[in-house]
């Protein structure tokens, strides 16, 4: 996470070295895979999500302009991307007329996650994510799962520090009504 | 229960007070059922989804998908430029073809119609009507230089209006200019139906 080794590879690849972009890659892939597999609850939105962000830094990276650390710029593209999957799949689910099972057996199907006991574990919890609104999921995610400050959040997502607090409040109260009912 | 849920998430949130924090904490200590609902929901932050085992070849292949979808974006967008130009000049051309024969049809279709519908003197009196000074000038050489082949049945007549005209000329070689009414008015007076 060093910020003078990101300036490097960054710079590197601004000059033309293509080498340093799979270094990028390589060293983000899985905290950017995680964070839109939290975000949207199964394997394929996240899968679509992790390249689309990896095919928009390829664009855009020459534009970074270090006024952030490079993985607050990577995790703002994560979040604003996986933010716009989940509306798209409350799009397509409410103008589908076919059974919801379906498509939700073929993602839980397609998974990377290899050990059974922490699926079983990420799959209860992604039902309590995912009866959080979008915003709300983000905030208890960056807070619980990536142990990020209010500030920090407040930097990726242009959000201020009162009204993220308010929306994570929000967000416990619902896990904490969940688990009490689900247990 | 409610009340539990609501003092936790506002203890995690960080909206309670420095004084309210001390009586949640001195709570926790007396209080089973709320350090029951605090265990409940520490529990369930403590999955360390940062280190659940993963397929290991998806992260491997990764960079070769992403890289060849970069590849495949760049043909389409080179595949859409090379289709898309080309059509463009052809569209632009047959545009700037299609007009050009349009004002030529146009052009022809009032040519015709005043051929067909109009003699000599009309056509003069309703479309020689804006003339500039350039035109002006033109017309009057003309006059200056041939004098027109009109062919009368009347001889007075001829004899009448040959006399405007010489007059006409004498007065206006001195002058050198010429009036677009003075030329309407000579114009009218010769009978270019007849003439050759």
């Amino acid at each position: 996470m060093n910020r003078e080794e990101d300036f490097n590879l960054v710079k590197r690849f601004v000059e033309g070295d293509e080498r340093a972009f799979n270094e990028i890659v390589k060293k983000y892939q899985k905290r950017i895979y995680w964070h839109a597999r939290q975000m949207l609850g199964n394997h394929l939105d996240a899968d679509e999500v992790t390249q689309e962000v990896l095919i928009l830094m390829y664009k855009k990276l020459k534009s970074f302009n270090f006024q952030s650390n490079l993985f607050t710029w990577i995790y703002k593209i994560v979040t604003t991307r996986s933010i716009n999957q989940i509306r798209k799949n409350q799009i397509k689910r409410f103008f589908s007329i076919d059974d919801e099972e379906n498509p939700l057996e073929l993602k839980s199907n397609n998974d990377i996650i290899e050990d059974i006991s922490n699926k079983e574990k990420i799959e209860k919890l992604n039902k309590v994510l995912e009866k959080l609104p979008a915003k709300q999921r983000q905030v208890f995610i960056m807070r619980n799962f990536d142990d990020l400050s209010y500030e920090e959040i407040s930097q990726i997502t242009g959000k201020s520090v009162g009204g993220l607090k308010a929306n994570y409040f929000h967000a416990l109260k619902k896990v904490l009504e969940y688990t009490n009912e689900n247990e | 229960m409610k009340t539990n849920n609501e003092i936790i998430a506002k203890y995690f949130s960080g909206l309670l007070s420095e004084k309210e924090i001390i009586q949640f904490e001195e709570r926790l200590i007396t209080d089973s059922a709320l350090k029951n609902d605090v265990e409940k929901f520490l529990s369930l932050k403590k999955i360390d989804v940062n280190n659940v085992e993963l397929d290991e070849r998806y992260f491997a292949n990764l960079i070769l998908r992403t890289r060849e979808k970069i590849g495949n974006r760049a043909k389409s967008k080179l595949h859409k430029l090379a289709i898309g130009v080309p059509s463009l000049a052809i569209t632009i051309i047959l545009v700037f073809m299609l007009t050009k024969s349009n004002m030529n049809n146009e052009k022809n279709s009032l040519s015709h119609e005043i051929i067909t519908n109009l003699n000599d003197t009309q056509i003069v009196q309703q479309y020689f009507t804006d003339i500039d000074e350039a035109t002006k000038e033109t017309y009057y050489n003309i006059l200056v230089n041939e004098k027109p082949s009109v062919e009368f049945v009347d001889e007075k007549e001829k004899e009448k209006i040959l006399a405007v005209y010489d007059s006409f000329i004498d007065d206006q070689i001195d002058e050198n200019s010429l009036s677009q009414i003075e030329l309407n008015n000579i114009i009218s007076k010769i009978d270019f139906k007849n003439s050759k």
